[in-house]
């Protein structure tokens, strides 16, 4: 517990260094304590995973009534360690990368409450710390969109934001109450024990999922997402994207995995459906976007898709009775969100820095950073790798994890069941091979070839902290990738959190792991083994073999100079995707043929210009906007600016309120 | 609850209410903030006599202190606006006196009637006089709303204020003292805001009737 209070400690230190340092220190001073909070409460966080112990504390005062409670379980645990990275690699970048309005005073302080907020909320034992953290969480995020408050695009992004987070955080105290009410105590493990039934836990069971679920971005109230990651500077995108949506799912896994575990399986079939249909529009959203911070934050959207598909899955399976293969997908679920976590957050740190030296985030102007930026390359690399799914990075495990709880699932005599796990399944299936699209587009069209444009051609790799504050989530996806053994049997133990039945038969060890009776396992050890046992031989042979080397352009057709115009673009790339799925993205694809003037036949310059928009925001959102301001000025009509009126209004309601309380 | 002491609080609580039904009678300003000045000292009365009944000394303290500040430094502030513009009147209200006083006699049977069961509260004679202090409310939120002038709306408010400290004292024989002081300084913050925003106002635009202020909205 001590560490995990210095930690907090620490982390309020860092808003009072960003709010009262001088400005050269500024920066440093609350990125630094920020990092060091992250580095306690991770520390504290996996020795509670590793020695199975349940720190926690109480405190009569900070919040009114109920007191302030933090207690640290395995399943909290598991999201914090991954917060705590996230948020450690974000300071540690900051460092090295603020400037401009992100120095400012209000910003940095903000950036440090943001962190502080980030990490209360898995360690919060009661409702009410935890919507008070989910709010500073929220609310921190909020303002920070608002940093760079002269674009209108920024201002734009953050009302859209506002309205949606905390639409979402009403629901969820909406949600919470109606728990706290029901089980007449607020803390998460009488909660739990209280077993909540009837109409209650419905209408909180659905609250609560939609609040949790507008957080990890789920469709159709994604729409905050794409905007707020783009509009947030780099390293408060990444921690809004690799920490605060996981801590959605979290949400969803801790209240109604955790609490509602009486509702019925079909609210978790409703569920699913939506979590499937958030992969997939995600996924195909990230493999259109030729905004590289765009297709992050559409990738996030797919990637918590493909989490909620496990957690809606999970709570189907359990209530369905199947608890082993439910406790297959949450372990999975956990280690999908640590693997994210690591992955995005390098890739959007990576993706600042890649604007930052070149000047622009449109992969359509980029290519060949590899050369210019080797370092961050091959770091990028392993983060795609990850979240393709190519065993020995981190998204491999959890999203083999998933799928052998799904296909565990499919083993049932129950064809409604069957059917909605293959309904999951097919979702995965199809939304990890857009994410494969996408990431490809992402490392292939970014980073190799041939630049663009001047400003890719001018980048250069940068220096210093920036490089060590990726290398720390590579290097956890590397580790959980290659090791995943003790993370599953430390991750195991949350599910017993959730009031499921142990795994037994889920087996991590050093070696690998390995799941059910069927004996279906995973050997990264040995995969790694044979790997480079086999590069060794093929290196080998290669010297025994060749006598002569020659050296010369890779796939150029046997010509020897290449252009950039005679490589893909991002929208090339992806126009094929983007024609198969027309019906679903409603691209706006415009042609402009310009012809010599000598002779119609001869044609000069042919553009194509698509454009993907939102097609959900466009269909549901702009109609509900619409609507709702047709009828605020419809209502000017009730406030004409009369005091009398205005006091008449009142008068009225408290006879109203007199008569109908009599 | 001796006898004489519980007439008192009997006649000063009726006082309470005729004089809040009476500023709707008045429209001479000054006449008004003359009624606020006696309510303010039926009000003490109604304090200081219950607590003469309890023995309590923080009632007592409570009564000196609304003798001070609502018969004595909230209509002295008030006077001096309404002295600065002699023979103002409250020309023409929104709804006229004789209807404003009939819907002032509908509100009080509204009140008796709603008020009925606060009386099973806190059974005693005192908590049966508790639906008057809930008339001597609806009174003054009669004038906020029906009167024009801006001073005539800040006396409103404060019959308001009034009512409420009635039930209190009735009901609960008065809440601690210390949130007596904060209510009585809130009272007088608002006013001295007000006083000073009459002022503004009148020196801006002349005189004040709050209607002519309408192009102001938005």
């Amino acid at each position: 517990m001590a560490l995990l209070l210095a930690g907090f400690g620490v982390a309020l230190a860092a808003v009072a260094g960003g709010a009262l340092a001088p400005r050269r220190s500024r920066v440093l001073w609350a990125n630094a304590l920020t990092a060091l909070a992250g580095v306690l409460v991770g520390g504290e966080a996996i020795t509670a995973l590793v020695t199975g112990t349940t720190p926690h504390a109480h405190t009569g005062a900070l919040l009114p009534l109920s007191g302030a409670s933090l207690r640290l379980d395995a399943l909290g645990a598991s999201l914090e360690v991954t917060v705590a990275l996230v948020v450690t690699s974000a300071a540690l970048f900051s460092i090295g990368y603020a400037h401009g309005a992100s120095t400012s005073r209000p910003a940095v302080a903000l950036q440090a409450a943001f962190a502080l907020g980030l990490l209360l909320v898995p360690a919060a034992g009661d409702a009410v710390t935890f919507l008070a953290a989910w709010e500073a969480m929220a609310a921190t995020s909020l303002a920070l969109l608002l940093v760079e408050h002269d674009r209108a695009s920024a201002r734009s992004a953050a009302v859209w934001y506002g309205a949606m987070t905390q639409a979402g955080a009403a629901a969820i105290t909406l949600g919470l109450l109606i728990l706290v009410a029901a089980a007449h105590t607020t803390s998460f493990v009488g909660m739990a024990a209280a077993d909540v039934r009837g109409p209650a836990a419905v209408v909180a069971f659905v609250a609560t999922v939609a609040g949790f679920a507008s957080k990890a971005g789920a469709v159709p109230l994604h729409v905050w997402l794409p905007r707020a990651h783009p509009e947030a500077s780099t390293p408060v995108s990444a921690m809004m994207s690799g920490a605060m949506t996981a801590l959605g799912l979290y949400g969803i896994a801790r209240v109604d995995l955790g609490i509602v575990t009486a509702i019925g399986r079909w609210w978790w079939v409703g569920v699913l459906v939506v979590a499937a249909a958030s992969a997939l529009y995600g996924a195909l959203h990230a493999a259109t976007a030729t905004d590289l911070k765009r297709l992050l934050a559409y990738s996030t959207i797919d990637a918590m898709g493909l989490g909620l598909i496990g957690l809606a899955a999970a709570g189907e399976l359990r209530a369905g009775g199947a608890p082993r293969a439910a406790a297959t997908l949450v372990v999975g679920v956990l280690i999908l969100l640590g693997a994210h976590g690591a992955y995005k957050t390098l890739l959007f740190l990576a993706a600042g820095l890649v604007e930052r030296t070149t000047g622009t985030r449109n992969l359509d102007l980029l290519g060949g950073l590899a050369g210019t930026m080797p370092r961050t390359a091959s770091l990028v690399t392993l983060a795609v790798a990850s979240a393709v799914g190519v065993p020995l990075a981190a998204g491999f495990v959890g999203e083999w994890l998933e799928i052998e709880g799904l296909v565990a699932g499919l083993a049932r005599r129950d064809p409604g069941g069957v059917a909605a796990t293959l309904l999951g399944l097919v979702a995965l299936a199809l939304a990890s091979g857009l994410t494969a699209v996408a990431m490809v587009k992402l490392l292939g069209i970014g980073f190799l070839g041939r630049p663009r444009s001047e400003g890719a051609r001018g980048a250069r790799e940068p220096r210093g902290i920036v490089t060590v504050a990726l290398a720390l989530p590579a290097l956890a996806t590397l580790a959980l990738g290659i090791l995943p053994g003790p993370a599953l049997a430390v991750a195991e133990r949350a599910v017993s959190d959730l009031g499921g039945t142990g795994v037994r038969g889920l087996r991590g060890s050093i070696g690998g792991i390995a799941v059910g009776a069927s004996a279906s396992a995973l050997r990264p050890l040995a995969l790694l083994a044979g790997v480079v046992g086999a590069g060794l031989v093929l290196r080998a042979v290669a010297r025994v073999g060749v006598r002569s080397v020659r050296r010369t352009v890779a796939w150029a057709c046997g010509r020897r100079e290449l252009s950039a115009r005679m490589q893909y673009t991002a929208t090339s790339f992806a126009e094929p995707v983007q024609r198969v799925f027309a019906d679903v993205l409603r691209p706006d694809v415009d042609v402009t043929l310009t012809h010599e003037d000598e002779s119609r036949d001869i044609e000069r310059v042919l553009a194509y210009q698509s454009s993907v928009a939102d097609a959900v925001e466009s269909g549901l959102y702009r109609p509900l906007v619409r609507g709702a301001d047709a009828l605020g000025r419809r209502a000017r009509a009730l406030a004409n600016g009369s005091v009398h009126r205005y006091l008449a209004y009142g008068l009225l309601a408290l006879l109203a309120v007199l008569v109908v309380l009599r | 609850m001796t006898g004489v002491a519980g007439a008192v609080i009997d006649l000063a609580a009726v006082a309470v209410l005729v004089v809040g039904i009476a500023g709707l009678w008045r429209r001479d300003l000054r006449a008004l903030v003359g009624l606020l000045r006696i309510q303010g000292v039926a009000l003490a009365l109604v304090a200081a006599a219950t607590a003469a009944t309890q023995h309590d000394v923080g009632l007592g303290v409570t009564a000196v202190l609304v003798v001070a500040v609502k018969a004595g430094v909230v209509p002295t502030l008030l006077g001096r606006v309404a002295r600065s513009d002699p023979g103002a009147r409250e020309s023409a209200p929104l709804i006229n006196v004789p209807s404003s006083l009939v819907l002032a006699a509908a509100l009080v049977g509204l009140a008796v009637i709603v008020g009925a069961p606060l009386h099973a509260l806190e059974p005693g004679r005192a908590a049966a006089l508790a639906p008057l202090g809930l008339a001597t409310v609806l009174a003054g939120y009669l004038l906020l709303v029906t009167r024009r002038r801006a001073l005539s709306q800040v006396v409103g408010l404060l019959v308001i204020d009034n009512g409420v400290a009635l039930m209190t004292f009735l009901l609960t024989a008065g809440v601690p003292l210390i949130v007596e002081l904060g209510g009585s300084l809130d009272v007088l913050l608002v006013v001295v805001v007000l006083r000073a925003l009459l002022g503004t106002m009148r020196s801006r635009l002349g005189n004040v009737a709050l209607d002519e202020l309408r192009e102001l909205h938005d």
